[in-house]
């Protein structure tokens, strides 16, 4: 599970799943949406999702515990901070949008606090 | 770091042996990544292709049900249309009225008025105060020949300034459109 605070936060734990929805897309369009993590030193954590949409207001990113197991927790840290991003792509016009969460402006950073897996599960065996 | 080709039937260092080992499994822990970033990539493409077919189905649904509105609203005016401008002499319903020229009719049904004017008659009919002249009728032959017929609405009067031999009224029939 992962909770998403106002501020556009995302807290989990490392190999839990979710789910990301992205409102608001002009539904007259066609987009490519990306999602991407990086961790403090602007690396990729695994490789960017992306998604097309068309026609629909909305893009949904789901984070498979596969995925979300790349987000590694020091074994001496509670948790770890890594960082996200979202970009919307117009198929049609090229325009390359990269959006502010939660009424955010450029330079703030869109954290993902990712706690140690406190259960293997299923995919972590 | 890189593979390191070991010629058949040498022998490799354990070094080698090693950084071979330890480059393969790099490899397999950045195809194990990519992979799983696809992973996800496709269920994110199926969720959002989930999310357009709801939105898609719930328009549709929407569209459906103000069409059957519309529709519905649509056949209640044809047939109180079709209903109130449809006359339709229900036989079974004749019956003698008087009418004479002190006194006039009042329907209160919609359908028609029939009259038959007595010999020589002169004068007018008039509907509402509407009136029209009848014919002179010189012979007896005239009212055989010319039984009037006047269509009437509910709450119409008629009256008329003839000597009238004879009056009735039909109903008209009640127009049920159903299965429209």
């Amino acid at each position: 599970m992962l909770v998403i605070d106002n501020d556009g936060t995302i807290s989990m734990y490392q190999g839990d799943s979710g789910e990301i929805n992205v409102n608001g897309l002009d539904n007259s369009s066609s987009y490519v949406v990306y999602f991407g993590i990086q961790d403090e030193k602007r690396n990729s954590i695994g490789e960017e999702l992306q998604v097309s949409v068309s026609n629909s207001s909305k893009a949904t990113f789901i984070l498979s515990s596969e995925f979300t197991d790349n987000l590694v927790v020091p074994p001496n840290k509670p948790y770890k901070i890594y960082y996200y991003g979202i970009k919307v792509c117009d198929s049609t016009s090229s325009l390359e949008d990269t959006l502010f969460i939660a009424n955010g402006t450029y330079g703030d950073l869109n954290k993902i606090i990712v706690y140690p897996r406190k259960v293997k599960g299923l995919t972590n065996v | 770091m890189t593979l390191t080709t070991i010629t058949h039937g040498s022998i490799a260092s354990s070094e080698t042996m090693n950084n071979n080992f330890s480059y393969l499994d790099e490899k397999i822990n950045t195809s194990n990544t990519q992979i799983n970033s696809s992973i996800s990539s496709i269920l994110s493409n199926i969720a959002t292709i989930n999310n357009s077919l709801s939105e898609l189905s719930e328009s549709v649904t929407a569209s459906i049900e103000e069409l059957q509105a519309t529709l519905a609203d649509y056949k209640n005016k044809t047939k109180l249309l079709v209903a109130n401008s449809t006359i339709v002499p229900n036989w079974s319903s004749c019956k003698t009225i008087t009418l004479t020229t002190e006194t006039s009719y009042t329907a209160l049904l919609n359908g028609y008025v029939l009259i038959l004017p007595e010999t020589s008659g002169k004068g007018t009919i008039a509907v509402n105060n509407v009136s029209v002249n009848f014919k002179t009728r010189a012979n007896a032959y005239d009212n055989g020949a010319e039984l009037i017929s006047i269509p009437i609405k509910s709450g119409d009067v008629v009256s008329t300034t003839t000597a009238i031999e004879a009056a009735y009224f039909v109903s008209s029939a009640e127009i049920t459109v159903e299965n429209f």
